[in-house]
């Protein structure tokens, strides 16, 4: 394997959880809402994920128990925020903090450990695949083949949310009540459902990015395994603005910039610069993309005063 | 109105004692659950941190920090913005402070000095942490959370590069920088224990807060344009300009608080992992309900969990995770505006209903 595929099959390898989680954001952003929690979905769906297919030495009822697990995180937090009242980011970074040390308290009940599952529970991991006919051809086979079925799944996945946002109803009424959650009651969506329902969807994607760290990528839980994943997903997701194929694609780049990070500390280099400069990159990204898209509203706001008064 | 909004207080000091006292009770019951030995575990975790000195010291330590980052994030949550640049700014303190010490700072300067630059250099790097995502939200109204996430993170990255090169010892196995200079520490406040002479500084940091919070103009300004942005815009306020200044003072305070920790507390700068004092200070900030003069309470109560878990870790079998946990539920329930909402909204109306019926009695004695 040549360095450079090396390097892009890491990518697409270390992308994938947090493609999952960015469009997990994104479906929220979508209806007007940032996910900040999904650090804390992933977390707990990697976890239970390993616990439940130890127990049971069943894959897919880890799975699906893992999925689950995120699934009912987001409806308590949609509990205390929507019902309860409690401020939707608040509640986020609480149950990020909750999830993070309830988790290394339930690992520690199981197992008695509170690092790592490695060796303790005998956990399943979901198969790599070997497409067909594309692994026999040289540069892109070695790219392109041989990952997890999550990796794939995460690739349709970024279709499916496409999808679901803009071609059913269920998106519509999601990118509505996004928009102006008033306007969307006036005509009989009610938009509290709409938020749980996008809450729990995002969720479930999240999930998928979670049990694929722990059952995939590596095959046993570790304490704080996400390390700021869900974090750069939510950037990701910010930089394009809540659409799910551009989400996805910067993901990539945080992918190619954590590839290119692990990369480098082969050498004993100081990659300390290097780690952090994603980050940085980020903010800059951000701040100029939110400047231009502001300047473009403002003009688009102006073309419409104009053209009114022209009517007039 | 009066009574329906002293009722109103009433339930906001309930629904915090019932949150704490849920929590509490839940630790307890977590402890009983697991623990082989729950008397003892008890025993330890609720009256552990006051038992030695040396305990109470390691509450001490705590302490000083929770109230800087309490501080900062009480500032930054009553401009109503999730700017959690606190934690960013903690870490710059403490590692430029350490930098500066290692470096800069010779053996002969008198300790007042080296301790007051020292605190300069941490409020200068916090302050200049924070105002990134700071100016980025206020002039160009970019997320302060996303920026001020990203900054966290890359921010522990710079940090590391920092001590690495300029300050490393390379006599150790890891990370850590030279010795701190004796003059640059903060002496103890009970000899051979973790409480040191920063609680003075705090104090005055607390005191000057408050002061300049409730009796300043500036003060004011930034309660208003945190509580209701037009009405302040209306009223004729600069909202961009006390926005940024209470946000910088915030990264300003944060950054000291990390300074002073260092300051107090370690020989040498050995942090390679967020300290998450930043975050704690969120906590700090919704316990006190935005009020720096209740902060001080706040950051004992978390300081308290903090040490009684820390003394359970080393002393039976209950993990320290355990209380991280048990402090997320305290937020969520005293974040909850709805939180006991039914039964102080039919009190309300009780109280409204009583006082209809005796205007009625008035009427009906007045007309006959």
């Amino acid at each position: 394997m040549s360095t450079l595929s090396n390097i892009l099959f890491m990518t697409i390898r270390l992308s994938t959880p947090i493609v999952l989680a960015a469009l997990a954001c994104s479906i929220t952003k979508k209806a007007g809402l940032l996910n900040m929690g999904a650090e804390a979905l992933m977390l707990m769906a990697a976890l239970i994920g390993v616990l439940v297919s130890a127990w049971t030495q069943s894959l897919i009822i880890g799975l699906v128990a893992g999925l689950a697990s995120s699934i009912l995180i987001t409806l308590i937090i949609c509990y205390v925020s929507f019902d309860l009242k409690c401020d939707l980011n608040l509640t986020n970074i609480s149950m990020n903090n909750a999830v993070i040390g309830g988790t290394v308290f339930i690992m520690y009940l199981v197992t008695g450990q509170k690092s790592v599952t490695a060796g303790i529970l005998n956990s399943k991991t979901m198969p790599t695949v070997n497409i067909p006919i594309i692994k026999d051809i040289p540069f892109i086979g070695e790219v392109i083949s041989g990952h997890n079925v999550m990796t794939y799944i995460a690739i349709v996945m970024i279709v499916a949310v496409w999808f679901l946002l803009y071609k059913t109803v269920l998106g519509l009424r999601i990118r509505c009540v996004g928009e102006n959650p008033m306007a969307a009651e006036s005509v009989g969506i009610s938009s509290k459902k709409i938020w749980y329902i996008s809450y729990a969807l995002s969720g479930l994607v999240a999930g998928m990015g979670g049990v694929f760290l722990s059952m995939g990528y590596l095959s046993w839980f570790a304490r704080d395994m996400m390390g700021g994943r869900g974090f750069m997903a939510m950037a990701a997701m910010n930089i394009a603005n809540g659409e799910p194929v551009g989400s996805a694609v910067n993901a990539l780049l945080f992918g190619l910039a954590q590839a290119f990070g692990t990369f480098i500390q082969r050498f004993n280099i100081n990659a300390d610069l290097i780690l952090a400069f994603p980050y940085m990159f980020a903010v800059l990204l951000i701040s100029v993309l939110t400047f231009i898209r502001q300047r473009q509203e403002k003009q688009h706001r102006l073309n419409m005063i104009k053209a009114r008064e022209q009517k007039v | 109105m009066k009574e329906a909004r002293r009722v109103e207080f009433i339930f906001e000091m309930l629904r915090i004692v019932v949150a704490l006292a849920v929590a509490y009770l839940l630790t307890l019951l977590f402890i009983a659950f697991i623990s082989k030995d729950p008397i003892e575990a008890i025993y330890v975790f609720s009256i552990g941190p006051f038992t030695t000195a040396r305990r109470f010291g390691q509450l001490m330590a705590k302490f000083i920090p929770y109230m800087m980052t309490g501080l900062s994030m009480c500032l930054i949550y009553a401009c109503n913005r999730f700017n959690l640049i606190a934690e960013g700014s903690y870490l710059m303190g403490g590692c430029l402070f350490s930098v500066v010490a290692v470096n800069f700072i010779p053996e002969t300067m008198p300790p007042v000095l080296a301790v007051g630059l020292g605190l300069v250099v941490g409020a200068l790097a916090g302050l200049i942490v924070s105002a990134i995502p700071t100016i980025l939200r206020e002039k160009l109204g970019v997320s302060e959370i996303v920026t001020s996430v990203m900054f966290n993170y890359g921010f522990l990255y710079v940090s590391l590069f920092l001590i690495k090169f300029f300050a490393r010892d390379i006599s150790m196995s890891y990370v850590c920088s030279r010795l701190i200079p004796e003059n640059a520490k903060l002496g103890a406040v009970v000899p051979r224990t973790l409480f040191h002479s920063g609680i003075y500084i705090v104090a005055v940091v607390v005191m000057l807060v408050c002061l300049i919070y409730f009796k300043t103009p500036f003060g004011y300004r930034v309660r208003i344009s945190g509580s209701n942005q037009d009405f302040a815009r209306t009223e004729g306020i600069r909202i961009t300009g006390s926005l940024i200044v209470a946000q910088l003072l915030a990264g300003a305070i944060s950054g000291m608080g990390g300074a002073i920790d260092i300051m107090g507390v370690y020989d040498r700068y050995i942090w390679d992992q967020t300290p998450g004092v930043g975050t704690d200070g969120l906590l700090v900030a919704v316990l006190a309900r935005k009020n720096p003069a209740l902060v001080p309470i706040a950051a004992f109560l978390l300081a308290y969990m903090r040490t009684g878990a820390a003394i359970l870790n080393y002393a039976t079998d209950i993990p320290l995770e355990m209380v991280q946990m048990v402090q997320g539920i305290i937020i969520l329930m005293i974040g909850a505006e709805e939180f006991l909402g039914p039964i102080k909204n039919r009190m309300i109306f009780r109280l409204a209903q009583k006082k209809d019926r005796q205007k009625e009695a008035l009427a009906d004695v007045n007309t006959k």
